[in-house]
């Protein structure tokens, strides 16, 4: 495998004109000075690596430049149309859903044809490409086998029963500054009423509120948090793997599941090299390889079939309703008063 | 111009049903298009107008300010059918409350019942617009609200086209069906036309019968005119015909009394000069005499070939009769006459008896009057498959024959037949009366000079 890596950390890297934070660059194939393939995407390089390792092997004429930043400034930087990236990829999908119905994105055309569950795109602008459970981590060594709970409820009850340990000891997404989280608490809002019930008992426990998964996934392994609801399985699975005091539980009433999603943004002139690397993501070649070599789940994986329990977030328009200013606002509103006592 | 003049009816009738086809056809298809587009549009209306009203079903009044806590799945629904764009703008007494602020606000606006629908273009999509003004009270102050709601038509036009397409196809098979029934009409209409000119063709050259009436009203004239055409010609003909009749009668009558005359004179004259002169005479009256009678045949041939007189009689007995008759002719003339058959006298055949007979008769006298002397003349009476078949053979000599197309010809005659009295009618009217019996001739001369006259009777 001929591939070059060179890994540049740019602490804070502000663009002036479009004050677009951008937290890491990773760059592939050939080295140019413009690159010919740009991808801005709030996944972690970790993740989606593998991908680009595969097809940068397969196109190593090609170069590409790999960039991430946080799911709301890929949001504000899109819809100010002030970057230069061919692809737009988030997990943030009522962002990328808003962006694409207000007319930020092209269509895609596909080198070949490309074999796609219904559900997993909107239009031809939009495109799921892979399946993320959203799960809870709890910090393994704190629980009995038999004591971990399988439903929201039985985690209501569980929490209730033991109130005295669990207080400052719950970890969750402060959802007025992260997308994901944001996302994966509405979309909980919409399932169930349990949800707020459970927001309730957490709340009286004064839990924790974090910005980023990553860290809230270190705290449980070391013990400082037991507890941390709603995070993306892969991230989770895969650091379980090293921090053997992970462990991700799936609730069985219901697993969401979030689609991360791609687009062309519409100031892209030359699309073809996104074309191409958007006919590989999808196509069963690299959906496959999507779902053996990487922590993410393929759209046609097994998991689906398997459990149906588990519901991806459908990618259609109801999502716009929470990026609803005053709809936003009255469910920050009932958040906080339930989660911050 | 003139090539158009030519154009067939049938044609003709094709040409314009096709055409009043294909227009209808199109005024089908654009009403159909219309109408289903109408109803694809109601459709949409009728999605809008749910959208609307649940939205304002959600909305509420807190402390003195109005809210709205949108429905998702509204927003699901109007999104998911056609992966359809949505834009919605609320107002609050003018004040953009939340949705779209670059969204521009219609003019109109209708109530919760009835919204007010409008189509707009707006970046870069086709957008359909349901507009409702809604009053709500907040601390008794007046809120107006002013909702809209924007989708795009992808959904519409999907199904536009998709029915569009099957309506091509059903207004295809209806223009394909009309232009069969055109096409049978063109036929239907054309066949009187056709069978009443058919009728008119086939008839053979001496074939005076009225043409059939039973035509349609369209045609009666043209039948009428040319019934009334053929019965002038008819009694024209036949006056002709009484006429040559007379004339022939009225000149054989003073021929016989020349000719008895100048035999008498003959055997009376002593010199040679008026012997050689007398018989010169009497030479002439022989041949105006037979010219005559030949005429007057040709006459009666003609006469009865327009409306024959059939009768069913044994066919092998008239023609032996007919042999009888020519033996002594035969004799004077030093010439055997030989006639076998192979038929029985009982077989019989329904035509006109005059006509055959006269055909005979003059195929024999040619044979007697062009033989070489002191041979034979062979007669032969044959059943064939299909037809009776009379032939005649005569030896003739190795002088030059007529050819097929002079040998009926009227008053042609052969080039070497010097003394022989004759008109040259004789084949003419065998000509004429074989075809009005439905029967053939032919006459060739074959190997060894033989002339073989061959006659077809069919059953
Ligand atoms: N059997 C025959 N043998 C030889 N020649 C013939 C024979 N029949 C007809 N012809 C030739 O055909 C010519 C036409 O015959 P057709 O019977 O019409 O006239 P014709 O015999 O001369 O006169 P008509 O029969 O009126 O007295 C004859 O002049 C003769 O030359
Ligand atoms: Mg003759």
């Amino acid at each position: 495998m001929r591939y070059l890596i060179s890994t540049l950390l740019i602490i804070l890297h502000i663009n002036v004109a479009v004050a677009l934070t951008i937290e890491t660059n990773h760059s592939y194939g050939a080295a140019k000075t413009v690159s010919d393939l740009r991808i801005l995407s709030s996944t972690d390089i970790d993740v989606f690596a593998p991908v680009l390792r595969a097809y940068s092997a397969l196109n190593p004429a090609v170069s590409i430049t790999y960039s991430t930043a946080s799911s709301s400034d890929i949001y504000r930087a899109v819809s100010n149309a002030e970057h230069d990236f061919h692809l737009i990829m988030s997990s943030a999908m009522d962002l990328q859903m808003k962006l694409v119905n207000d007319g930020f994105a092209k269509p895609v055309s596909f080198l070949e044809r490309v074999n796609l569950p219904d559900w997993s795109h909107w239009q031809n602008k939009l495109y799921g490409f892979s399946l993320e459970p959203i799960g809870m981590v709890v910090s393994a060594s704190h629980f009995n086998e038999g004591d971990l709970p399988n439903t929201r409820r039985e985690l209501v009850s569980f929490l209730r029963a033991n109130q005295a340990n669990f207080s400052r000891k719950i970890v969750t997404y402060d959802v007025t500054s992260s997308g994901a989280g944001f996302l994966f608490a509405t979309q909980d809002a919409r399932q169930s009423n349990s949800f707020w019930r459970l927001a309730e008992v957490m709340g009286g426990l004064a839990p924790h509120l974090s910005c980023c998964s990553g860290a809230m996934l270190d705290a449980v392994n070391q013990g400082e948090f037991l507890l941390a609801y709603n995070i993306i399985g892969s991230y989770a699975e895969k650091r379980s793997r090293l921090q053997k005091n992970l462990r991700v539980i799936y609730f069985q009433d219901y697993t969401h599941m979030l689609l991360r999603t791609v687009f062309i943004p519409r100031n892209v002139t030359n699309t073809a090299s996104a074309n191409d690397f958007l006919t590989f993501l999808l196509n069963d070649v690299g959906q496959n390889f999507i779902e053996q070599e990487t922590d993410m789940l393929s759209l046609r994986s097994d998991v689906l079939t398997d459990n149906p329990h588990y519901k991806p977030i459908r990618l259609d328009t109801g999502l716009l309703v929470y990026l609803d200013r005053l709809k936003r606002q009255r469910f920050l509103d009932e958040w906080s008063s339930a989660l911050i006592q | 111009m003139n090539k158009k003049f030519n154009l067939s009816i049938r044609n003709r009738l094709l040409i314009q049903l096709s055409c009043v086809a294909f227009a209808i056809s199109l005024c089908l298809f654009l009403i159909t298009r219309i109408v289903v587009l109408q109803a694809i549009t109601a459709t949409q209306d009728g999605l809008l107008t749910a959208a609307i009203q649940s939205v304002i079903d959600k909305i509420y009044v807190v402390e003195n300010s109005v809210s709205v806590d949108l429905p998702y799945d509204t927003f699901s629904l109007l999104g998911a059918v056609g992966e359809d764009r949505i834009f919605y703008r609320i107002d609050d007494n003018g004040q953009f409350l939340t949705g779209y602020s670059d969204f521009p606000m219609p003019h109109k606006f209708g109530n919760i019942q009835e919204p007010e629908f409008s189509n707009v273009e707006h970046k870069g999509e086709r957008l359909r617009i349901a507009a409702t003004e809604n009053i709500v009270f907040a601390m008794d102050k007046r809120h107006e609200l002013r909702i809209i709601i924007a989708q795009s038509q992808n959904f519409q036009k999907s199904i536009a086209t998709k029915i569009s397409s099957n309506l091509v196809l059903i207004t295809l098979f209806f223009f394909m069906t009309a232009i069969l029934f055109a096409f049978l009409t063109a036929n239907l209409t054309i066949k009187p036309i056709y069978l009443f000119a058919t009728d008119v063709k086939m008839r053979g050259p001496n074939n005076l019968r009225k043409v059939s009436s039973d035509v349609p009203t369209e045609l009666k004239p043209l039948a009428q005119s040319l019934n009334e055409f053929i019965s002038r010609f008819r009694s024209t003909l036949r006056q002709t015909e009484t006429f040559i009749a007379e004339a022939a009668h009225h000149i054989r009558t003073p021929l016989s009394v020349v000719k008895s005359e100048s035999e008498l004179a003959l055997r009376k004259s002593k010199t040679p000069e008026n012997r050689e002169r007398l018989r010169t005479i009497i030479k002439s009256v022989d041949q105006t005499n037979r010219s005559a009678s030949q005429l007057l045949d040709h006459a009666m041939v003609l006469y009865r070939a327009e409306r024959p007189e059939t009768e069913e009689f044994s066919i092998l007995y008239a023609i032996s009769e007919i042999v009888t008759q020519f033996k002594l002719a035969a004799d004077l003339r030093d010439l055997d006459l030989t006639f076998s058959t192979d038929a029985s006298p009982t077989q019989t055949v329904n035509l006109d008896r005059t006509l055959f007979e006269t055909s005979v008769r003059n195929l024999l006298d040619n044979a007697l009057k062009y033989a070489l002397s002191e041979t034979t003349i062979i007669i032969e009476f044959k059943k064939t498959k299909h037809n009776f078949q009379l032939t005649i053979k005569n030896q003739y000599s190795s002088a030059p024959f007529l050819d097929q197309k002079q040998l009926y010809k009227k008053f042609k005659r052969g080039e070497q037949t010097g003394e022989i009295i004759g008109s040259g009618l004789g084949l003419s009217i065998v000509m004429e009366a074989v075809s009005a019996i439905g029967a053939s001739i032919e006459i060739r001369k074959t190997k060894g000079d033989i002339v073989c006259a061959t006659l077809l009777v069919p059953y």
